[in-house]
């Protein structure tokens, strides 16, 4: 099995480097400050990535050989750690942004902001996911019975608790991690408003690399955002019907209660249609192609005299 | 339209005038409009490649003199004053002597000595007061 996890990892991860080197490659660049910023992206997607799926495979291999078993927590917040290590290989890559060279220095008086550079429908769906995600993880909690256990009270008014169920004992942690990465989107989007402006390209072509960079940004937050989302509810969903089914073979005697049955199956239902919304919305390519120099008709500039 | 400020690194001058003077130009000229937003003091001294400490003595100057407010969470707003607006005369007379010099092929530093001699010979006008 082992093999097959390294094997599948180094195919993700090959992949996914292979698909950023096509990519930097097809980019229309008009110089060569152009070309290096481009580099400079790809690198940095690189190494972000790579962090992000090494991370969750190494936390799949550890579950896979045991050596994360009974470490819950750990496991729940997984992905918003790699999520986070994710969000900061792309703060360091554009604090690091090449900035101006030579004695003689432009600058456009362009207001550059988050909203302008973060794809709309991306960018609300990267914070709705967010806020579904700690709506879900209270609501777990308030449902819970105990640190990490539901109940349901029997006809004869005695009460059948299950676990593991997201209480607050997994439901904390989740959250605390959750805001963090929200934080360090936030915060990355607004490093990547503020790098330097790439020289000698028009306005264009340089909020297009601004516009790709918060795209690869808001992609990774809001993945790891439905990877957790997902895996809570997915625990919630499998608890919640098999506290519905009961235990016909037990000490005590419980009856089916279909009402939870049913609940479980569509809280389970919905987690995997949030995985896998959440996987297409990272993975699908999106037309946003570089604005041609060569097609580009020149801005009308106004210089102080 | 783009409206740019270009710094030269090598010139005595130092750098937040040279902002300073640029922006002062442009809200002058009206390039800059009354309510115009000008980018944050970090993103303007990245893209210049200068510190953000730069930037930021250039705006307050620039505020000092009643051309830009900075308020918080909005960013920093140009604030044309009526007195560079109404002043048509010396706005021609000015781009005048900059045609002129470019007809003489004088260098922009000595146009700009042309007109600080010409303020220096004229005496120092009186400073508008400042509300305490």
């Amino acid at each position: 099995m082992s093999v097959v996890l390294i094997g599948l990892s180094l195919l993700v991860v090959g992949g996914a480097l292979g698909l950023l080197w096509w990519d930097q490659r097809r980019s229309v660049a008009p110089n060569d400050a152009a070309r290096r910023a481009v580099r400079h992206a790809a690198y940095t997607s690189a190494v972000a990535v790579a962090c992000l799926a090494g991370g969750l495979l190494a936390a799949v291999g550890g579950q896979d050989s045991g050596v994360m078993t009974g470490m819950g927590r750990l496991v729940a917040v997984v992905p918003a750690a790699t999520g986070a290590l994710f969000i900061v290989a792309h703060a360091i890559g554009d604090l690091t942004w090449p900035g101006p060279q030579g004695r003689q220095r432009e600058a456009d008086l362009e207001v550059r902001t988050v909203s302008g550079i973060a794809p709309t429908g991306l960018a609300r769906w990267t914070w709705t996911m967010g806020a579904l995600l700690v709506v879900a993880t209270v609501a777990f909690g308030l449902a819970a019975s105990g640190p990490r256990t539901i109940s349901r009270t029997l006809e004869n008014g005695q009460t059948y608790t299950l676990g593991s169920f997201p209480g607050w004992w997994f439901g904390a942690p989740v959250l605390i991690a959750t805001i963090a990465v929200a934080l360090a989107c936030a915060a990355t989007l607004r490093v990547i408003a503020a790098r330097p402006a790439v020289v000698g390209t028009s306005t264009d072509w340089d909020m297009w690399l601004r516009r790709r960079s918060a795209r690869r940004v808001l992609r990774g937050s809001q993945l790891v955002a439905c990877m957790t989302l997902a895996g809570t509810s997915l625990l919630a969903g499998t608890t919640v019907r098999s506290l519905g089914l009961g235990d016909t073979q037990g000490f005590y005697a419980t009856s089916v209660n279909h009402g939870y049955v049913v609940v479980g199956i569509i809280i389970s239902w919905l987690a995997l249609a949030v995985l896998a919304a959440g996987t297409l919305v990272a993975l699908v390519p999106v037309r946003d192609h570089a604005p041609d120099p060569e097609a580009a008709v020149p801005s009308t500039e106004r210089v102080a005299p | 339209m783009s409206v740019r400020v270009r710094i030269d690194l090598d010139s005595p001058t130092p750098q937040y005038e040279q902002v300073r003077a640029q922006i002062a130009a442009l809200v002058t000229v009206g390039d800059l409009d009354d309510g115009d937003r000008l980018p944050t003091v970090r993103a303007l001294a990245n893209d210049l490649g200068i510190a953000p400490g730069t930037i930021a003595r250039a705006y307050q100057e620039l505020e000092a003199a009643g051309l830009v407010v900075s308020r918080r969470r909005i960013g920093t707003l140009v604030t044309a004053p009526p007195r560079t607006l109404v002043t048509k005369a010396p706005r021609d007379a000015a781009t005048n002597l900059a045609a002129l010099a470019r007809v003489q092929g004088l260098t922009d530093q000595e146009a700009h000595d042309l007109l600080a001699a010409a303020l220096l010979k004229h005496g120092r006008a009186a400073q508008p007061e400042v509300a305490q």
